[in-house]
């Protein structure tokens, strides 16, 4: 059983806003709770307040805007699911956000508090690397919009100050992308990838029948202290003359050198490097870019 | 006071947590340690102990009740989040009347063993066969993804909610036809 911890319960933003501006004890946010509370259970000594921000409407609603859709950090993974925005346009964070634990776990985890939860890694922010994300910081008197890869610093850890709380997820809009998210893992459902790369592409065929990348995203879960984008390879991509099986190899090649895993009870460093390019690789083969 | 929108009870640490919700269509308003999940208050101040606590950490699926129409594991929702919700445990849902076909073929097939896993298992059960009428293998395994079973290796499980769904669109057409 839980024990040992207090609640507060804002029952606005505002309100959320102005106690973490004045609270003096450790806290954490409990949302869908998914992670939180079985840290808690693991380690009763964990954190001794808990504030409740699961009724803050502010934090549950996803908004189409010109150039983005904008993603409240308190909606949940199942919400995404059912949405056709993303399910027509955004087919990685699709498979990301349906692979993570369960029916269950999905029902009530929310996006926001995967990005909080900040582990290597986290599905769905993988997925959300390869689109670009940003995601906005809200304190009492401040307001910031960061890019998804610039809010890690190491696994657990965060550039979030004390008084700050993730509002929102922006998404920039994508046409005449194709994309996908795989990864590796025990068993498939309620797992912790080893491994999982998530693919943003674009390519275009030239009149004489050779392709040309567009533009590229990739990213790279569970084989760095944070989620990762694969530059190197990206950028190989974009300037190779002609993209075709050889230039995906060297692409995968220089993906698995990107990688900086550790060797802990799920997997090892050497399987982890590897298996970057073969998961890339994969992607790039299943969202038929030669079509 | 910061600001006259601010309710000072909001700001407040709290030990008790008041909440107001209906589990099986009764509506409870009860004062509760806001330490309980929604396991603890099933089991422990309603006396409904069909949900089982399994692993306590959302993994294995024993203590699956429908909140607000999706699963949920009760075990990881915790007390003050759960005013003005709408739950479904089994002892409400086996009095439905599509989900006696449900439990039958439990029985027939042998679906349970030692039966630790039964519940939860007929709850996700129930609620897939919400979402599809003639759910494919597939979506069987994903739908009971989230409920663990170390007795059956899951062959007879998936015959039942297979053989369930047949009788529920049978059920159905006769309802229909009638």
């Amino acid at each position: 059983m839980l024990r040992n911890f207090k609640v507060l319960t804002p029952s606005s933003l505002n309100e959320t806003l102005y106690i973490i501006n004045n609270i003096e004890q450790p806290y954490r946010f409990l949302c869908g709770g998914t992670d939180v509370l079985v840290r808690m259970k693991d380690n009763p000594g964990f954190v001794k307040v808990l504030i409740d921000i699961s009724k803050i409407s502010e934090l549950a609603k996803i908004e189409e805007h010109k150039s983005t859709f904008v993603i409240g950090a308190g909606v949940r993974h199942e919400t995404i699911l059912g949405c056709s925005h993303f399910i027509d346009n955004y087919n990685g964070l699709i498979e990301a956000v349906a692979a993570i634990g369960s029916p269950q776990i999905r029902a009530i985890a929310t996006l926001g508090g995967n990005i909080g939860n900040a582990s290597p890694a986290g599905d769905s922010i993988a997925a959300l690397m390869a689109f670009d994300a940003e995601i906005e910081l809200r304190s009492i008197d401040s307001n910031r919009i960061i890019r998804l890869e610039d809010f890690f610093t190491g696994p657990g850890k965060t550039v979030l100050k004390n008084n700050e709380i993730i509002t929102k997820i922006i998404l920039p809009k994508f046409e005449g992308y194709k994309s996908g998210w795989k990864r590796l893992g025990q068993r498939r459902a309620l797992t912790i990838s080893k491994v999982s790369a998530a693919l943003a592409i674009s390519v275009s065929k030239r009149p004489n029948g050779s392709f040309k990348v567009n533009d590229i995203k990739i990213a790279l879960g569970a084989v760095a202290p944070t989620v990762i984008r694969a530059r190197g390879a990206e950028k190989f991509l974009l300037e190779t003359p002609n993209f075709n099986r050889a230039a995906i190899e060297q692409a995968c090649v220089l993906a698995s050198k990107e990688a900086r895993p550790i060797t802990d009870v799920r997997s090892n460093a050497e399987y982890r490097s590897e298996m970057c390019g073969v998961l890339l690789g994969d992607l790039i083969e299943r969202v038929n870019v030669f079509e | 006071m910061p600001n006259k929108s601010f309710s000072a009870a909001n700001l407040e640490l709290k030990d008790m947590v008041d909440i107001d919700f209906t589990v099986n269509s009764v509506r409870r308003v009860l004062r509760v340690p806001c330490n309980y999940t929604l396991l603890d208050i099933i089991r422990y101040e309603l006396k409904l102990t069909g949900a089982k606590e399994g692993c306590g950490m959302g993994e294995c699926g024993a203590c699956t009740v429908i909140m607000d129409g999706a699963l949920a594991p009760a075990c990881l929702v915790l007390a003050t989040t759960l005013s003005g919700r709408d739950i479904w445990t089994i002892e409400g849902i086996k009095e439905k009347e599509d989900a006696k076909p449900i439990i039958d073929a439990f029985i027939a097939r042998t679906a349970t063993q030692c039966g630790f896993c039964t519940p939860g298992m007929v709850v996700a059960s129930y609620h897939l066969l919400t979402k599809y009428e003639s759910p494919t293998d597939e979506q069987i395994l994903e739908g009971l993804s989230g409920n663990l079973c170390r007795c059956t290796g899951y062959v007879k499980i998936v015959e039942a909610v297979k053989e369930a769904a047949k009788e529920l669109n049978t059920l159905k057409k006769e309802g229909r036809d009638a």
